[in-house]
């Protein structure tokens, strides 16, 4: 069973990957027989009034809590994006409990300082409600704190790198690595996962992860299962190496924040031949008035945390995968 | 609109009818074959000198004149043959006249040359048509060498695609699934190879290639914009003939041969690409097992039983297969069995039965290793299909046409089946059923020597099941980013025994030709089509992947109308055609699709489309010389397309992703001498619309666009030119010492331009990049512009006769 899934998600029938195989291959054909290329361009794009942009995220983490707001910028404007300052950012629950954030450093990042560092604001269940008012506009979100399941473990095996793990200075030979963890019974529990090499978060379009139950895409069929091959795999653009702490993060998400999340990487890939027309990345901040012409734009998410971090050490690889 | 029309047009139809009762008539019939290779000439004119009237032949070069009894003297011309004259006795029986008429000995006689009347361009009724010699389409400087038929389409007026290396053509601002491509009457569903780089038709397999891009006859029906009617050579009659070549991505070879001589023949064509076999050595470790190859075989026999009864059948079959392990392949097949049979010397009757599939696969396990641990996901559309066309010669004035069809589909959206340690499971979109009837009824009438008409009806009903034991109604929710669209789906109980939605339209066809000189015409005509099949694609260039899918209670067929009026002026003995054409056509029910449409394995995608109205107009422009040492065309098409959907564009007309504005080409050839020939080919074409985000904003890191919903065509992509040249050598010998053989030398895009497929934004780097808690990194964005064949590409073929 979970290996039927195990090849299902490996072509994942979402769209992007589909569209990601065909380009993939079309890359190949050319690269072999044709010359295309890609050519950096400047672009005369136009003058845009700026929307408000929100990065924010409640956890069930012990400290504090950032919501990050930030004007929306003219389109390749290669500046860093300003902070949006007097703003008035609160979170309420659905207890009716008021948790004020500051902007601290006046930089735009809104924060909610515990008063003992050890204390949680995310409890799982319960449903949160963002307030903005800034400018004269008030903006609001909401989102549920949803529950996630523990990792159970993780295991890693000496592999020399594939197509997409080489080049870059990426070592050739490494550590590729696996977690397994079990999606909780229900259909339509969502997920992100998130992975640190060393403490640094491993970014970049390529690692956006998300998963519906225990599958990549939007179906039924994965409830209840173990998280599939290609969601457990956590060295998708480059292998470890020895004595590197891997650290995974399984954060439950909203079936609202998985979608944004789906567009949001489906646009950052939206390139070449089979690329589609823009199209809009959900967002669940609402200005209030909808008439107002200033608009918002990002997501305000509220996830549960669960991590599980190994040091990688070579006498405790394994010689292969389990059910591969 | 339609009801106004539906009666006088009966009574059109109708009246020449009353013309039937003549006595004292007797008819000349007979076929009109090359003397060569005994291929039946399609168009040639048959005129009868006394009179002053004639016909041309039809697509199996027969042809029937009913004349007052008497003496008369027939002429036979056709383009590229010596002109033939017959004297024929109609004075007590109908005569049978077979002919073959010999090639002039100017042409180089190195292929089939196909027959049509000089002053066709001026004289035929039919207009927005474009005949392209084979001949001529061979020496075009094609891209690595590789003879390309839809892309010497592309070169005429009215027809463009959204870029190089797309599948399929627009036409007319039709999108691509808008073209009924037939091979052999059987319809083809992608005729690309490798995306769109090369077309799936063997140049020295097919014999005439007919462009219809308005004034569509009446029998033909089923797509809503363009017919694009390709005939396969009968093979050769009178003695064995090998065609062969060798180029940088295809070798082909093609055998054909009378097995009765005169009486019956056939011919098989192969072509394989063999990249794969030149990479191999070349790819290692992961990559060793790495399938890229593309590949066809058509193969066709004939066998003229008598004089009155001919059978064909004729077939096709090509695929192309990429994978590396995981993989994906896809293919036309097609299978056509024909009858021709003359009923009297007035009444021709052709039958045709028919099969075509095309069909997709993507695969885990391509080399079928591990069958107990796979996933694979068919699609695919599956048509069976008769149609019998009869054409009735009532006298060199007015003939008729008239026929039905009886079309089945079978769609599988996208079925996968995934098997692990044994445990199957199925699961996608279910198949779907549908049939589709057509009558119809034509007749072209020589009202005046200066005044022809032509008109016709077209009946088409369409009757759609589904297998699933539900159904879907849409119902409007309101746009949310939770509902794109505006629309959610309700479920309801379908009767699976039962035609679930129904379907029927009149299409009315009119065209008119008006004489206004020795050697110019005015046309007008009017067509409407219906269309009952979608290809559901929302990417910039057309998939092979893309899922072809029925109309359905929710989907409704597309209707085109189309007015064009044209002038067609020949020059200098008919050395040059010219032909100034404006159109307008009118699209209902186009599809569209909302942001986040997921379109693959997902049974209810029809939540996710949106539908709306088009309009297309423009202007062709079309210079043609025919004869002399230079020869070729200029044409130059002024154009827009555009469409109108609720939820897109904020409900304002955008236009389509193939919208170009100005698309000039040009073609030349030119004969130097018997050895040595040349071939140039310009293009300028406009860009076509692109949508970009307006704004971007950060999340977590990354720099992403923001995009109101529903942008469409919010900036265009730069102008495209190109230059093509090619060089052919002709050698008097092949191999061995026999029959001929020549290079071709030709480069692609001669001055090396980096021409604009696309441009998009991108995360810059995003690979590397790498952020932590405290030191937070952003990745930003960059405009990046795509080039599909970003350099000259020069490359050398060798083609050889026997």
């Amino acid at each position: 069973m979970i290996q039927t899934n195990n090849i299902i998600m490996k072509i994942s029938f979402k769209n992007t990957s589909i569209k990601r195989i065909l380009s993939l291959t079309y890359a190949f054909i050319i690269s072999l027989t044709l010359t295309s290329c890609e050519d950096v361009i400047q672009l005369n794009v136009p003058k845009t009034d700026p929307y408000l942009v929100v990065d924010g995220s409640i956890t069930n983490l012990a400290g504090e809590q950032v919501i990050k707001l930030t004007k929306s910028q003219d389109l390749l404007d290669a500046a860093t994006p300003e902070g949006i300052k007097n703003a008035t950012v609160k979170v309420t629950d659905n207890l009716g409990k008021i948790y004020e954030f500051k902007d601290l450093k006046n930089d735009g990042k809104y924060v909610w300082t515990p008063a003992n560092a050890t204390d949680i604001m995310g409890v799982i269940g319960r449903t949160y409600s963002l307030e903005i008012k800034s400018e004269n506009e008030t903006y609001q979100a909401i989102s549920k704190l949803n529950r996630v399941p523990k990792i159970d473990s993780i295991v890693y095996k000496l592999e020399d790198a594939n197509v997409r793990q080489t080049g870059d200075g990426k070592p050739s030979k490494g550590y590729d690595a696996r977690f397994y963890a079990k999606d909780l019974i229900g259909v339509g529990d969502c997920y992100q996962i998130k992975v640190y090499q060393n403490a640094k978060l491993r970014n970049g379009a390529d690692n956006i992860v998300i998963a519906y139950d225990g599958i990549g895409n939007k179906s039924p069929i994965g409830d209840g299962l173990m998280f599939i091959t290609p969601l457990r795999r956590l060295a998708n653009t480059e292998l470890y190496g020895e004595n590197d702490k891997i650290k995974v993060e399984l954060l439950s998400i909203t079936e609202a924040h998985y979608d944004f999340w789906t567009q949001l990487r489906q646009e950052l890939n939206n390139a070449g031949l089979f690329a589609r027309p823009a199209a809009r990345i959900p967002s669940n901040i609402n200005n209030i008035n909808p008439n107002s012409t200033k608009k918002a734009s990002g997501w305000f998410g509220t996830s549960a945390v669960s991590s599980f971090e190994v040091t990688i050490d070579k006498n405790k690889a394994v010689k292969e995968f389990f059910n591969e | 609109m339609l009801k106004s029309i539906q009666k006088p047009l009966l009574l059109l139809l109708l009246f020449p009818l009353g013309l039937f009762a003549q006595n004292e008539k007797l008819t000349v019939s007979g076929y009109v074959k090359d003397n060569k290779n005994g291929e039946g000439l399609i168009g040639a004119s048959v005129f009868v000198k006394e009179l002053l009237t004639g016909t041309t032949t039809n697509t199996y070069g027969f042809y029937s004149l009913t004349l007052p009894k008497g003496n008369y003297t027939l002429v036979i011309t056709s383009v590229g043959y010596r002109k033939a004259i017959r004297d024929v006795k109609l004075t007590s029986e109908n005569v049978t006249l077979n002919l073959e008429v010999q090639e002039d000995g100017q042409e180089l006689a190195e292929v089939v040359v196909t027959g049509k009347r000089e002053d066709e361009n001026v004289k035929a009724i039919e207009m927005s048509v474009n005949k392209v010699e084979m001949k001529t389409i061979k020496k075009i400087p094609a891209l690595l060498g590789e003879v390309d038929l839809v892309r010497a389409i592309q070169l005429l007026p009215g027809v463009s695609t959204v870029g190089e290396g797309a599948t399929g053509f627009n036409v007319r601002g039709g999108a691509v699934d808008q073209n009924l491509v037939l091979l052999d009457d059987a319809p083809v569903y992608n005729s690309s190879h490798l995306f769109g780089f090369f077309s799936i038709f063997n140049p020295d397999a097919v014999k005439d290639v007919k462009l219809i891009k308005g004034g569509i006859p009446a029998q033909y029906g089923g797509r809503a914009s363009s017919i694009l009617d390709v005939r396969m050579k009968e093979g050769n009659a009178k003695k064995l003939e090998i065609n062969g070549g060798i180029g940088f991505i295809f070798s082909r070879l093609s055998i054909e041969a009378p097995i009765i001589k005169d009486k019956a023949s056939f011919i098989v064509a192969a072509r394989r690409s063999y990249a794969d076999v030149l990479a191999k050595p070349f790819l290692t470790g992961n990559n060793a097992n790495s399938q890229f190859n593309f590949y066809d075989l058509t193969a066709k026999v004939n066998y003229n039983i008598n004089q009155n009864n001919t059978v064909f059948l004729s077939g096709y079959f090509g695929r192309d297969v990429f994978g590396n392990q995981f993989g994906f392949n896809w293919g036309n097949s097609t299978l056509t069995a024909r009858w021709n049979h003359v009923f009297s010397s007035k009444l021709f009757l052709n039958s045709t039965a028919f099969y075509s599939n095309y069909d997709y696969l993507l695969d885990s396990d391509l080399e079928n290793k591990k069958p107990n641990n796979q996933f694979r996901w068919t699609s695919n559309i599956e048509n069976l299909s008769f149609k019998p066309d009869f054409t009735y010669y009532i006298s060199p004035n007015n003939t008729l046409t008239f026929g039905g069809q009886i079309l089945t589909y079978n769609f599988t959206p996208g079925t996968a089946n995934a098997s692990s340690n044994g445990d199957k499971r199925s699961f996608g979109a279910p198949p779907k059923d549908a049939v589709e009837y057509s009558a119809y009824i034509g007749d072209e009438w020589k009202v005046s020597p200066k005044l022809s008409l032509q008109y016709g009806v077209r009946f088409s009903k369409y009757d759609y099941k589904s297998s699933e034991d539900v159904y879907y109604v849409r119902r409007f929710v309101g746009i949310s980013d939770a509902f794109p669209s505006g629309y959610d789906l309700d479920e309801k109980v379908n009767d699976k025994t039962k035609v679930l939605q129904s379907y029927q339209n009149f299409e009315p066809r009119f065209n008119l030709k008006l004489e206004t000189g020795e050697n110019s015409s005015i046309k007008a005509s009017y067509n409407r089509m219906t269309q009952y099949i979608h290809l559901l694609s929302n990417t910039a260039a057309a998939t092979p992947l893309d899922v072809w899918t029925s109309s359905t209670n929710n989907i409704k067929p597309q209707l085109t109308d189309q007015v064009a009026l044209g002038y067609f002026k020949n020059f200098g003995d008919n050395e040059y055609e010219t032909s100034l054409e404006v159109y307008y056509k009118d699209f209902q029910n186009q599809i569209d699709y909302a942001d986040r449409a997921n379109l693959f394995l997902n049974p209810t995608f029809e939540k996710d489309l949106l539908f709306g109205k088009g309009r297309a107009y423009g202007l062709e422009l079309f210079i043609k010389k025919n004869k002399g040492k230079l020869t070729g065309w200029v044409s130059y098409t002024l154009a827009r397309t555009e469409r109108q959907v609720v939820g897109l564009n904020n409900g304002n007309w955008y236009p389509n992703r193939f919208d170009r504005t100005h698309t000039l080409n040009v073609v030349a050839q030119y004969e130097l001498n018997k050895k040595w020939s040349f071939g140039a080919n310009f293009a300028f074409i406009s860009g076509v619309p692109y949508s970009l985000p307006t704004r971007q904003g950060d999340y977590q890191g990354f720099t992403y666009g923001i995009t109101e919903s529903g942008v469409r065509g919010n900036i265009r992509v730069p102008a495209y030119n190109r230059l093509d040249i090619s060089a052919t050598k002709k050698n008097k010998k092949a191999l061995f010492g026999k029959g001929e053989s020549e290079w071709v030398f030709s480069v692609y895009n001669l001055y090396n331009k980096r021409n604009p497929f696309s441009i998009y934004t991108q995360p810059v780097d995003s690979k590397t990049a790498t952020t932590t808690a405290d030191n937070y990194q952003l990745i930003k964005n960059e405009a990046v512009r795509l080039s599909i064949i970003g350099s000259a590409i020069p490359s050398i073929t060798y083609n050889f006769k026997f």
